[in-house]
């Protein structure tokens, strides 16, 4: 028994009902990206809770975002991580895509974390002491003692020599207020946050309502907030669900806030029941061409590209063909739209495009000339079709799987449409 | 029993095939419990179920059988399916199906089995699938609490369990000088002393209680108590003192030294108790100064770096200049 409490982080069963609320907003394709384009990972506990390292670097490599780590382990520190402390989590207001693990509680969250021992204790105390006679000053900032920042640690259960359950610190930890939180932290709108600490939730209100913020409700699992992860950034680089779900989804307007049954990262559900989001929700990781007529079920839809697949009769300048583009995401519309679209490695067409041009900060439309039969493709380039706040590149449909999968990270690959002339 | 079948299910992938595909090779179907319903009597308990496939499958639905715990049953209707339309599975991609269970008021607890099957008309696949009936224990906690910095808050936290199984109760973060102990029998006993320079501390900690027979992810019960730290005053500085006192004749020092140190922390206690603040300084400062007289000597030097710190809080919280 002892053994098994010892070991066991404790979940909890949501009491909310399985379908969602009424009136979330689901999927919007009027997406924006991040501010930045950068993820960091931020686990100062990492010596005892284990690492969540994996599922964000995958989503930064598959969407081409520089990737940060701050770890604390017992273990020498894994190649380029660079130590979780009070100064780092100061900078995590760079950072487009957040994620901390950590120990938290519904007004703290451990920030420094030291080893279980007499050397921890003493390194923990001469930090705090210098954080707060104001020797120390994470980014800059002054913290307040005890109403930024204290001694705080996280618990386990132990039998103590009588028999009796005594929680016990597994570490010697300084914890932040909300009111610490914000002084150090203050995420840009759309970053996405994902915190991997209990009972996070109930922090959410330390960050700007504008970002996308993940929390558990409850005390939680820490194997959970992995898969949790891997499943919310699959989901977001397209590689679940067909490159369908890539928007975050579900609205936060109403707390708590529960998965709407969507096709979004988040609407779509399967998450730890506990695991909550508030934000936008309208937020990708980067740009692709949209999928529209999606059921909630993600099956179905189309990709909002036209002219794509289709045969043509119509001939010379006085019969052009219309086309459009429209991509999911709010698009850097300063690059000139004759070179984010043009005509594909086929042209057998002979086709000549006019009056290629920006409509909104979301779509492109042009006129095509057909000039003899064949067949033409036309292009959305990768490097020039760039989200509006962030630059991420297209995550087009050339790869993988060429002209089957649209959407399906990695990024930085064209969409080509494929097209004939009739005689 | 219970926790054996939900780890089976939790670590057993349990995936057959049936039929085949009407062209080429048998689609290698991959059906799995993300997550095992647990619920108390008269909620819906929820869970997840994953499935993916080598090969594209339309319009996939979802069916379950009868669960059966012994003689007890919950009937197929009981569970339901998100989305309850059918699903196009894309070859690699990860489907997520929502699965909810009404459990009636009156389910007799235990883990129900059964299986559930997703179908595209072709192919046929199973997963086996359990479902816990088990009503969590109600906590019990205190309203908000505050302190004075240096004295000591102690309250009990109980736990019982309408099913009658035993209760285990828990924190998982607590502020520098708290503890839980959790005394077996649905009990618990919370102690919080914070140092002086806690006051202003103000922190919301979460209690939960569980079955203790449940481990992984049992359904618990949690409560937040408020706490908040305010400065230290006569009482607590007073509690202070005495447990220096008592740490003194912890050390079983030569009678002298001991009666020496002991008398000056007496007096300062009376000090207190009469509000005057410069005697009180004025005395432990003395006894401050014969503890680094003795420090080595009738004192070790871990004893002695004991006794200063003690002393340092209490001079930090009357204040003394």
């Amino acid at each position: 028994m002892s053994r098994s409490l010892a070991a066991v982080l404790i979940i909890a069963v949501s009491a909310f009902a399985f379908r969602p609320e009424p009136g979330f907003a689901g999927r919007s394709n009027n997406n924006e990206t991040p501010r930045q384009a950068n993820a960091i990972l931020f686990q100062p506990c990492a010596f005892e809770l284990e690492s969540v390292s994996g599922p964000l670097k995958t989503l930064a490599d598959s969407q081409h975002y520089t990737y940060t780590e701050y770890t604390n382990t017992v273990a020498p520190r894994p190649d380029g991580t660079s130590p979780a402390t009070l100064d780092a989590f100061a900078t995590l207001g760079n950072g487009g895509i957040v994620m901390i693990a950590a120990h938290g509680v519904t007004d703290r969250l451990l920030v420094e974390c030291y080893p279980k021992s007499d050397a921890g204790r003493a390194a923990r105390d001469a930090r705090l002491q210098r954080l707060c006679d104001g020797t120390d000053q994470p980014g800059g900032v002054r913290l307040n003692c005890p109403t930024d920042v204290w001694r705080f640690s996280g618990v386990q259960e132990v039998v103590g020599a009588g028999g009796e359950v005594r929680s016990d610190p597994t570490d010697f930890g300084i914890g932040l207020s909300k009111a610490g939180i914000r002084k150090l932290f203050s995420p840009a709108a759309h970053t996405i946050l994902v915190m991997g600490a209990c009972n996070s939730f109930a922090l959410r209100d330390a960050f700007p309502a504008t970002i996308e913020y993940f929390g558990y409700t409850q005390t939680c699992l820490k194997q959970s907030i992995v898969k949790d992860a891997e499943k919310l950034f699959q989901r977001l680089v397209g590689t679940a669900f067909d490159g369908k779900a890539r928007e975050v989804g579900s609205d936060g307007a109403i707390l708590p806030n529960i998965p709407d049954g969507s096709c979004t990262a988040f609407g779509r559900g399967g998450f730890t029941k506990i695991l909550r989001h508030a934000g936008p929700g309208n937020t990708t990781v980067a740009p692709i061409v949209a999928w529209i007529g999606v059921t909630d079920s993600c099956g179905g839809g189309d990709q909002a590209f036209t002219p794509r697949d289709k045969t043509f009769s119509q001939f010379g300048d006085a019969n052009p063909v219309k086309g459009t583009v429209t991509f999911d995401t709010a698009m850097d519309t300063t690059r000139d739209p004759a070179t984010v679209l043009t005509r594909g490695d086929d042209n057998g067409c002979q086709i000549e495009l006019k009056n290629v041009m920006w409509v909104g900060n979301r779509q492109i439309t042009f006129d095509i000339v057909l000039r003899q039969p064949g067949t033409f493709d036309l292009k959305v380039h990768k490097e020039l079709a760039l989200s509006q706040h962030n630059q991420r590149e297209l995550d087009g449909n050339q790869d993988p799987r060429p002209f089957v999968s649209n959407g399906v990270g990695p990024n930085r690959d064209d969409y080509v449409a494929k097209n004939r002339c009739g005689s | 029993m219970r926790q054996l079948s939900r780890a089976a299910v939790l670590l057993g992938v349990l995936v057959s095939l049936a039929g085949s595909p009407a062209l080429g090779a048998t689609p290698q179907v991959v059906l799995t419990v993300s997550e095992v319903p647990v619920g108390d009597q008269g909620t819906v308990a929820t869970g997840a179920l994953e499935i993916s496939s080598d090969t594209d499958l339309a319009g996939t639905s979802f069916t379950a059988s009868n669960l059966v715990s012994g003689p007890n049953l919950i009937p197929a209707q009981a569970l339901t399916f998100d989305p309850s339309s059918l699903i196009d599975v894309t070859a690699g991609s990860t489907y997520t199906v929502g699965i909810a269970v009404q459990i009636p008021p009156v389910q007799p607890l235990g883990t129900y089995t059964g299986t559930v099957m997703a179908s595209d008309g072709a192919v046929q696949t199973f997963v086996a699938v359990s479902v816990v009936v088990n009503n969590r224990p109600t906590l019990v906690v205190p309203g908000p609490q505050t302190v004075a910095a240096g004295s000591t808050l102690s309250f009990n936290i109980s736990g019982t369990d309408a099913d009658g199984q035993p209760v285990a109760l828990g924190v998982r973060f607590l502020p520098e000088g708290a503890e839980l102990i959790d005394h077996g029998n649905g009990i618990g006993t919370f102690t919080y002393r914070p140092e002086p320079e806690a006051a202003g501390l103000n922190v919301t900690l979460i209690f939960f209680a569980f079955n203790r027979t449940d481990v992984g992810v049992p359904p618990q019960d949690a409560r937040e108590v408020p706490i908040s730290v305010t400065a230290p005053n006569a009482g607590s500085i007073a509690q202070m003192i005495t447990d220096l006192i008592a740490r003194v004749g912890s050390f079983n020092l030569r009678r002298g030294i001991e009666q020496s140190l002991t008398v000056k922390l007496q007096q300062a206690l009376q000090s207190v108790g009469r509000a005057n603040r410069a005697a009180a300084c004025g005395q432990l400062t003395a006894f401050v100064n014969e503890v680094g007289a003795q420090s080595g000597k009738a004192l070790s030097t871990a004893q002695a770096a004991v006794l200063n710190a003690g002393a340092g809080e209490i001079l930090a919280a009357l204040p003394c200049v």
